[in-house]
């Protein structure tokens, strides 16, 4: 009986476990060892070149513009939506009139198509008649070129990202925050302790393996960034957007570069690797 | 005491309302948009409330640019992507929690999960093109449906585990001794216990495959065969200034996700909440 009970199982994993193999681990395997081939798919040439993939990439300006780019990006967004995250949080783990029907719909932009989440924000930024720009403008303010100003385009991007992903965290601190128990915070009201005591002494301790998890989430999310970019930029003006996932999407299926596309999602997962642990490791997760 | 009672409340409402017009606003925007005609939407001063509304673009959209066909298509990846991954993954989730496998089997799926969740999206994309290129399967929907399955299916184990875990033992094990077999035990009894968990999962297979643009755009370059997000991707980028028809076709995209959504809301609030590793 336990003998049949164990091959039942194998049977009952086997479809996972194939597609697993077929499509998770072999590929990853797989990328790694093309990283170190040159192989132009369209002309199907594939030649052994060791590390040279590496050496190019590295020294290659655009390439290293498009990890801080990346990093950047990671940092400012994940940053943001952390504050704009918690501070939704705060204002819904309160009872109001209508929280029941506000709930859902402040989820509303992360539910939507990336693509045309890109579409509504390059509609409200547009230079001439974006309704940003024409706010700007009635107020006696200068328009301004969100997606064309090199110093501003990624800024917008942050702006988009936050839009979308801002609900994300705010669901994620809102269980935190709805699962510090009551008394606690009515315990300390009675010993007399101040909002900003509370705040400090037990909503925030408490919310912290939260905060830990969500913003780690969210680095490992906004290192991939790859719709925004594409959709509203296309990496420009200039390189002032060219991010990696982009970066890798050009070399690999715009050019068929299969090797440099390996070795860039090589370097990606080395870098998002890096990031993670010395996360983890600082914020002891 | 009271004073200050009710200026915080004001306070609060106040905020409460920059917030929500923040997150709701463009979503506003986009929808009147689609129903104004050229003159409400190429001005200097903001036309909030259209003067007139009309219904072209959503005929220009629907009928001239046969954007149903899009629609279509991606119904049809979904349906068979969450096909193969409801199929598969209900299976492994009822051995995991069922059949005395050893325990830190679960853990080898919860690592795949995080991988898949924690690697960049390209780090298997191109030995896959190289594999479904071989059989046939670039720019076919079959094609994207099994590349998906990447996404797809350590989500739907990680969300179906939580469901099976939560069908208590007794019933089937009352079956077992009727002398049923392990599989009809999984059909007949188990697999309408869990039908809430499944179609939650249905769900967010859904919402994960409809919104998906970065395998789309690399498996799918035949107009015919393209997804919706694909194709909105295209009028972006290449005749980015029709806003009346961008916005048309935003939203007739975004309404099958909003509906569901909308449907199985609470679960998304709370599941979302509870493991961070959805999406």
């Amino acid at each position: 009986m336990r003998r049949r009970e164990k091959y039942l199982s194998l049977f009952f994993l086997l479809p996972s476990l194939l597609i697993y193999a077929l499509l998770i681990i072999y590929p990853l395997y797989e990328t790694f060892h093309l990283s170190f081939y040159k192989f132009r798919y369209i002309e199907r040439k594939i030649e052994f070149v060791g590390l040279r993939n590496y050496e190019k990439l590295l020294s290659y300006e655009l390439f290293q513009k498009a990890i801080i780019n990346t990093l950047v990006f990671d940092f400012m967004a994940t940053s943001l939506q952390l504050l704009t995250g918690f501070a939704l949080a705060l204002i819904f783990s309160r009872s109001f009139k209508f929280r029941s029907i506000f709930l859902p719909l402040a989820i509303l932009p992360m539910v939507m198509p990336a693509a045309v989440v890109c579409s509504i924000w390059k509609l409200m930024f547009d230079y001439r008649f974006g309704i940003l720009n024409n706010i700007l403008a009635s107020v006696g303010l200068p328009r301004l070129e969100w997606l064309t100003d090199p110093r501003l385009a990624m800024i917008s991007m942050v702006i988009v990202d936050t839009w979308q992903y801002t609900p994300f965290v705010f669901l994620v601190l809102l269980a935190g925050l709805q699962s510090i128990p009551r008394e606690l915070y009515e315990a300390a009201m009675v010993d007399g302790a101040s909002r900003f005591d509370i705040f400090k002494n037990i909503t925030l301790p408490l919310l912290m393996p939260h905060i830990k998890i969500v913003v780690l989430l969210r680095i490992i999310d906004t290192f991939k960034i790859f719709t925004k970019p594409a959709l509203l930029t296309g990496g420009g003006p200039g390189d002032a957007t060219e991010t990696l996932t982009l970066f890798f999407y050009k070399e690999a299926f715009r050019f068929f570069e299969l090797g440099i596309g390996a070795t860039v999602s090589v370097i990606m997962t080395i870098i998002v690797g890096i990031l993670s642990l010395i996360y983890i490791k600082r914020v002891r997760l | 005491m009271r004073l200050i009672q009710i200026a915080e409340k004001i306070v609060f409402y106040a905020i409460l309302a920059v917030v929500m017009v923040a997150i709701l606003f463009p979503i506003y925007w986009m929808a009147v948009t689609s129903i104004k005609i050229e003159r409400d939407v190429i001005t200097d001063v903001p036309v909030l409330l259209p003067t007139y509304i009309t219904l072209e673009h959503y005929e220009d959209v629907l009928i001239e640019q046969n954007f149903t066909r899009y629609i279509v298509n991606t119904f049809i990846v979904s349906t068979i992507a969450i096909g193969i991954s409801l199929f598969a993954g209900s299976l492994a989730a009822y051995a995991l929690t069922r059949l005395g496998l050893p325990a830190n089997l679960d853990n080898v799926f919860l690592f795949i999960t995080l991988l898949v969740r924690m690697l960049p999206t390209g780090a298997f994309v191109i030995p896959l093109y190289l594999i479904l290129d071989s059989l046939g399967l670039i720019n076919t929907l079959i094609g994207l449906a099994i590349a998906y399955q990447i996404y797809i299916l350590p989500l739907s184990i990680w969300l179906l585990l939580g469901f099976f875990r939560s069908v208590p033992i007794e019933v089937e094990e009352a079956g077992l001794v009727d002398g049923a077999s392990r599989l009809t035990v999984f059909r007949m009894i188990v697999l309408p216990l869990v039908m809430p968990g499944l179609i939650a999962t249905m769900i967010v297979d859904f919402m994960t495959i409809w919104n998906e643009y970065f395998y789309a755009l690399i498996f799918l370059t035949a107009p015919d065969v393209m997804t919706v997000s694909v194709v909105i991707g295209g009028y972006l980028t290449e005749y980015g200034t029709l806003w009346g028809q961008l916005c048309a076709a935003g939203l007739i995209s975004s309404l099958p996700i909003l509906i569901l959504a909308s449907y199985i809301q609470r679960y998304i609030i709370e599941s979302f909440g509870y493991s961070g590793i959805v999406r």
